[in-house]
């Protein structure tokens, strides 16, 4: 089975994008590391509830630093940011996470000498009580469900695992929060080609179980197959946006910007 | 040569009042390092903090109580200070940051210009009357042969001990708490700690100032049991306690009361055998009695690189977080 056969019917689907309330929505955003020079430059962002959406581009487009701004790890220097209607603007991670946001980083996004147990205690500990007999009952047997893996491997230190394994944690420890939406970045980077083609297949049960999706990816081909919307950019503004498929079938698109393979590619 | 003797007073110093103050501030530092991953080169302020928060109020007629309090109370002042000015820093520039506070910490109190409060260069002496007047232990020498111990050392080394104790259980639910795993955690890495929604530098400062406060304890206990010099605070007092916690090992609860223990009979025992060698011409003209001193020093740098080379965890240490950054 393809992941393009398992994707979610989001609310997309069935209404104009425009007409339904958005999850998540970055509107006219600049932002950047240094003063003075932006990397993003009046970049516009929705997600709606139940969504996948893709945000691909060349290196240095500010695909993540797009990511990083809407989870509060760059500084906001104009636009807005709002969540589930509430403007979330400037807000810090902490925050954030208490209100639904998951953020998985880039590659080393574990805790190493962690066991997986510990990694999810990691996730779950970010309300004022602990979270652990939510863990040890219905979220634990729900991420046991998603990544059955991480049932052997529970007890053991994450850096006796693969990178592929690694990534799997961190997604789980997102999710163990019980959040609406995940921010992705990279996701399938640093990894073998199966490997990738699992992560993509993880991300897509995720997304079926009720958890909106953001990523952000360098393989913006195998990508867009999941996502039902995606996000092109160039030098921090939005140069196209559009279904994934249509991103994927738009010729000019895939000759600028995804490489000089045409036609959708199987996972 | 006098070998009993010289590892008999090297066990006496083992266990001795100082050993515990050092247990006590490493346990204090070993949160801050081994946990929090802080390159805290300024311990020793926590230490001063303790010693001058407690001598001056207790000197000016204040009860124990209070002044031990007020000892705790300026360790957590001073931390809770250089907390928020230093640990935005990346951790190499804290470890630069803490040095310099350390010392611009001792220059202040051994000034001219602190001297009506702190005693400047000269300290603070006979403000422990109250607690050694608390002491059971009628006067006398207590333990078997060489190895005794006058009333107060063992008044103060019964206080110290317990001390320690409680603090080995309170860092143990400590580091083994939810908190104590985002301690950790953020060692770690900081970055993904905050995807996961911590705060950062509140947990950061946080495990700085707990750690001040076993650093004040262990300096209360200094000044009761040698009254306050502003030049016992000096910069080597913090690099003492890192080799003691690096032999006991970092990141573990007992590593810094073993290697304190450790750490001064080794000490000790250099110094005894220095002093005896020398007297007894082992090396001829070459040294001098007055060069067993500094000889200790080179000995126990010997053992410190070859520990960090040989078994980087120390004797208690977890060999796989050691390791890690290297894996």
């Amino acid at each position: 089975m393809t992941s393009e056969q398992q994707v979610a019917q989001p609310a997309s689907a069935t209404q104009p994008v425009s007409e339904i309330q958005p999850l998540l929505e970055a509107h006219d955003l600049v932002a950047g590391y240094v003063p003075g020079v932006d990397i993003l430059n009046d970049c516009a962002f929705k997600l709606l509830q139940g969504e996948i959406v893709g945000i691909v581009g060349p290196n240095g487009a500010g695909k993540s630093t797009l990511l990083k701004a809407m989870f509060g790890l760059v500084d906001i220097r104009k636009g807005s940011v709002s969540f589930q209607g509430s403007d979330i603007t400037g807000m810090s991670p902490h925050q954030l996470v208490r209100r639904g946001v998951g953020y998985v980083p880039q590659r080393d996004n574990t805790f190493l000498p962690l066991t997986v147990q510990e990694n999810m205690w990691m996730g779950s500990w970010v309300k004022k009580k602990v979270d652990k007999e939510l863990i040890n009952k219905e979220r634990k047997q729900a991420i046991f469900e998603l990544f059955p893996k991480l049932r052997e491997r529970w007890e053991q230190r994450v850096f006796q695992m693969s990178g592929g394994e690694r990534q799997m944690v961190a997604m789980a420890r997102a999710l163990i929060a019980g959040p609406e939406v995940v921010l992705l970045d990279e996701p399938s980077a640093g990894l073998s080609p199966r490997n990738q083609a699992a992560v993509f297949d993880n991300i897509v049960s995720v997304n079926k179980a009720g958890v909106s999706v953001v990523i952000v990816e360098q393989n913006a081909r195998a990508c867009l197959q999941i996502c039902n919307r995606g996000y092109v950019l160039d030098q921090g503004r939005n140069v196209f946006e559009g279904s994934g498929a249509s991103i994927l079938d738009d010729e000019k698109i895939g000759r600028l910007y995804l490489g000089s393979l045409t036609g959708n590619v199987r996972l | 040569m006098d070998w009993i003797g010289i590892t008999v007073a090297a066990l006496r110093a083992s266990v001795g009042p100082v050993a515990v103050a050092y247990a006590l501030a490493g346990l204090g530092l070993n949160l801050q390092f081994g946990y929090a991953g802080l390159w805290n080169y300024g311990h020793v302020v926590a230490v001063a903090a303790g010693a001058y928060g407690a001598a001056i109020p207790l000197e000016a007629g204040a009860t124990l109580m209070v002044g031990v309090l007020c000892g705790v109370a300026a360790a957590l002042v001073v931390s809770l200070f250089l907390g928020v000015a230093a640990l935005r820093l990346r951790l190499d520039y804290l470890a630069i940051a803490t040095i310099a506070f350390g010392e611009i910490f001792r220059q202040v109190v051994r000034s001219n210009w602190a001297e009506p409060v702190t005693g400047g260069v000269f300290g603070i002496q006979q403000f422990a009357r109250d607690f050694f007047d608390l002491n059971p232990i009628s006067e006398g020498r207590y333990g078997w042969g060489d190895f005794s111990f006058d009333h107060r050392s063992l008044w103060l080394m019964i206080v110290g001990w317990t001390l320690i104790v409680i603090g080995v259980l309170a860092m143990y639910m400590l580091v083994h708490s939810p908190w104590g795993r985002t301690v950790r955690a953020i060692r770690e890495d900081e970055q993904v700690a905050r995807s996961l929604g911590k705060n950062v530098f509140f947990v950061r400062l946080q495990s700085f100032m707990i750690g001040s406060v076993f650093g004040a304890f262990a300096g209360v206990l200094l000044a009761f049991a040698n009254n306050v010099n502003p030049d016992f605070y000096s910069l080597i007092l913090t690099f003492w306690v890192y080799t003691a916690l690096l032999i006991g090992g970092i990141g573990r609860v007992l590593g810094p009361v073993v290697g304190a223990v450790v750490f001064w009979f080794l000490f000790q025992w250099f110094d005894g055998f220095m002093q005896s060698s020398i007297a007894e011409g082992w090396y001829g003209n070459l040294l001098q009695t007055t060069d067993a001193g500094p000889f200790r020093f080179m000995l126990l740098g010997l053992i410190l690189v070859l520990l960090v080379v040989l078994r980087p965890q120390g004797f208690f240490g977890d060999k796989d977080e050691a390791l890690l950054d290297a894996s």
